[in-house]
């Protein structure tokens, strides 16, 4: 056998999807909670037109913050991680910021840019810009002291040792931390949209959660899962081809 | 040198805290209130039974969502990081799932389990898990095969060999997961219980702020902020005195 | 049979199968007499290590057998041989202490009996002091000592050591190897010693057995006749040492060009 664990990847899925639709026409499960699989699979082609606008109002969101963010957190990230006096300052701070959960500050920000797209932007930037910083000062900081002073010894300038040396050598920590920024920004616009129900794939679930319409809110959420899966997948390619081609 | 970096810090918080008291002299109170308001109520509503209810929620969501995290993550790690076949089968599953971001699962989680505690421990217990299973199959798989070879030659059997060499060899790896998943335990608990339910620190948040109650919002949000940042440096001080390896 | 303790007979070894298959050993024959130090020399990745698992018994032949003391070889035997490794493979989470008698708590010793006999052997190897040490305060050469008095406390008749001074540099080295030699005489275990070095191989051992390339047969062995205590730059250690190389240069070679 080629490749064994393939078969029970098969097996545990089948194996589930069966259970699945045993249990539910049998009985033993309100149908109200726990739609059948087939149910499923017809509301994910009703509802696909609500869903399609819903995804391509949160992906907007998603790459607006996500630009903001990340641009903002890289530029961050090497400034303060290149210096010694900002990063032991400012670095608990971040970390700080970043190991809380930062929802509790949503209200805040809607109270200063009212609940609509400004305070939605505003709190995934928010969401992205922490993480990344903290990746890019990591991959700054451990960039091979002896590389910098190589450049000090040849002349060059502040500017210079930026772009030539610590840029491209922290350039992988860049790339994961772009990767990772994608996953947090598309997280933050979606808590945002659950709590400030105005509109997108967050305000559609919740919206459809709170009607118990059951089979459609797991068509949803699969459709979300999916698309967030094969992004990643995506990313992770992506990813691969630059460093091989380094 | 490092009580010039301590005195920065400390400027940073107290220029932050005169900004908040000036900007609410020139923004109309209802829209923030000042430290000055905020400090006192503060220590009022911290002393007020009625606030006890929802902190041992909380308390309670916490815990146990944590507790299952670990004892299935590290279960279910230590199987799949010990039996090949089944890391192969499961490990790509696990990190697919991982990428998706885990708020696309509480309003499934809202419609079965309602809106009290369960669906908050459920939502935390998913948040925590996949870097505890993670963190725990890495642990094994990347114990030094040497080590286990050199047990093996002094007629350790298969158990001892778990035990003895790679339990502790593994245990740093683990715990720094486990200290991620308890993180994630108290960032679930309260995004779930502001996004919906009935009790709960993260409950009072988002009801002070809809009912405008600028400085209630503010002394719940302080003390959500002190119990995380409370708990992870906790959970790094275990993390260090494990590293005595 | 015979005045062998331990005998190899038709041993091969093989991984993997079919088109992906590496032959590792090749009809071994050989033998090690009790109470002898016996090296075992060849080329980088002529599978000394894999032979040295297969008499541990930490892994099967393919084909052929190993006997020791007249039973064949089944899975390790912690009461015969005792093991020590090139990588150390000391616990870092365990002292000094905690390691040699690691040996010791999977045998059942009791508590006092297990700590009494790991002091005896940490003062054999010179470590005398060190025992509540952890193995990151401690350098290469001592790391090696404890491994090996680990090894020792088993109290076992045969010591297999793979490649144990590898990691070390030369003067280390040289005054381990001097060391072992000492504790070989006192304590007179059977030692069967795998090295990739001359110097070590002529100073240390009474024979040596010189291996061929991939796949690994027994292309030689020496005989090395020179008295007790050895001076590692004399004469007649030179001699052997060029004897090896000269059955081993050739060998050597062809490992290369097949790319290892």
């Amino acid at each position: 056998m080629r490749k064994p664990h393939l078969l029970i990847q098969a097996a545990t899925f089948v194996v589930g999807i069966a259970l699945w639709e045993t249990v539910v026409s049998e009985g033993y499960v309100d149908p109200l909670f726990l739609p059948a699989p087939t149910k499923i699979f017809f509301s994910l082609i009703s509802l696909y037109p609500a869903t399609f606008a819903a995804l391509y109002d949160t992906l907007l969101k998603t790459l607006v913050s996500f630009s903001i963010g990340s641009i903002a957190g890289v530029a961050i990230g090497i400034v303060v991680g290149s210096r010694s006096l900002l990063h032991d300052v400012l670095y608990p701070y971040i970390f700080g910021l970043y190991s809380i959960p930062r929802m509790v500050f949503l209200p805040l920000i809607v109270l200063f840019l009212g609940i609509g797209f400004n305070s939605t932007i505003f709190y995934a930037v928010l969401h992205t810009f922490l993480p990344v910083i903290i990746v890019v000062v990591g991959g700054v900081k451990n960039i091979d002291r002896r590389q910098i002073l190589y450049a000090i010894s040849l002349g060059a300038t502040g500017r210079q040792i930026y772009s030539k040396v610590i840029i491209p050598a922290a350039l992988p920590s860049i790339l994961a931390a772009l990767r990772l920024g994608i996953i947090f920004s598309l997280l933050g616009i979606l808590i945002a949209e659950m709590y400030l129900s105005i509109s997108g794939v967050g305000f559609l679930m919740q919206k459809l959660s709170f009607a118990f319409r059951s089979a459609d809110l797991f068509a949803v959420t699969i459709v979300v899962a999916l698309l967030a899966i094969v992004i990643s997948a995506v990313l992770g390619e992506v990813s691969k081809k630059i460093e091989e081609r380094r | 040198m490092r009580i010039r970096i301590f005195t920065y810090q400390l400027l940073i918080l107290g220029f932050i805290i005169v900004l908040w008291e000036f900007s609410s002299k020139v923004v109309p109170k209802i829209f923030l209130a000042p430290p000055t308001n905020v400090f006192p109520l503060l220590l009022s509503i911290w002393f007020d039974p009625d606030t006890y209810p929802h902190l041992f929620t909380t308390g309670f969501e916490i815990i146990l969502s944590f507790g299952l995290a670990t004892a299935s993550g590290l279960l279910l790690g230590f199987a799949l990081g010990t039996w090949r076949l089944l890391r192969n089968a499961y490990e790509p599953i696990l990190l697919a799932f991982y990428a998706v971001p885990s708020v696309v699962w509480y309003p499934l989680l809202l419609l079965f389990l309602g809106l009290d505690v369960a669906s908050k421990i459920a939502f935390a217990f998913i948040l925590s898990f996949f870097p505890i299973i993670l963190t725990t199959i890495q642990g094994v798989t990347q114990v030094d095969k040497v080590l286990v070879k050199a047990a093996y030659s002094m007629g350790a059997s298969k158990l001892t060999v778990f035990y003895k060499v790679v339990l502790p060899a593994s245990l740093p790896i683990i715990l720094s997961g486990i200290s991620t998943g308890l993180a994630l335990c108290v960032t679930g608990v309260i995004v779930g219980e502001m996004l919906g339910g009935i009790r709960g620190l993260g409950v009072l948040i988002a009801s002070a702020a809809t009912l405008f109650e600028t400085a209630h919002y503010f002394v719940y949000t302080i003390t959500v902020i002190l119990i995380a940042l409370l708990v992870n440096y906790v959970s790094k001080l275990f993390e260090h005195l494990s590293w005595r390896s | 049979m015979g005045s062998y303790l331990i005998e190899a007979r038709n041993l091969s070894k093989v991984y993997g199968s079919g088109s992906k298959s590496v032959v590792a050993l090749q009809n071994m024959n050989f033998g090690v007499k009790r109470g002898e130090f016996f090296t075992i020399i060849g080329p980088s990745g002529c599978g000394k290590s894999t032979l040295l698992n297969l008499i541990a018994g930490l892994d099967k032949p393919s084909s052929g057998e190993i006997m020791i003391d007249g039973r064949k070889v089944e899975g390790p035997n912690p009461e015969l041989i005792a093991v020590v490794f090139q990588e150390y493979a000391l616990y870092g989470w365990r002292t000094v202490l905690g390691n040699v008698e690691f040996g010791l708590e999977i045998r059942g010793l009791g508590k006092a009996e297990r700590r009494e006999r790991a002091l005896k052997y940490i003062r054999l190897v010179g470590l005398g002091g060190f025992e509540d040490k952890y193995p990151s305060q401690l350098s290469g050469g001592m790391k090696q000592r404890a491994a090996l008095a680990r090894a020792l406390s088993l109290e076992t008749e045969v010591l297999l050591m793979d490649e144990p001074f590898g990691a070390l540099d030369e003067q280390t080295r040289l005054l381990l190897g001097i060391e072992l030699t000492r504790i070989w005489e006192e304590t007179k275990k059977t030692v069967v010693f795998v090295t990739h070095s001359l110097s070590e191989a002529a100073f240390l051992s009474e024979r040596i057995l010189i291996m061929s390339a991939r796949p690994g047969t027994c292309k030689k062995i020496v005989e090395v006749n020179i008295g007790r205590p050895r001076d590692p730059n004399s004469d007649e250690v030179n001699r052997v040492k060029a004897m090896i190389w000269d059955e081993i240069k050739d060998e050597s070679k062809r490992m290369m060009e097949v790319g290892l």
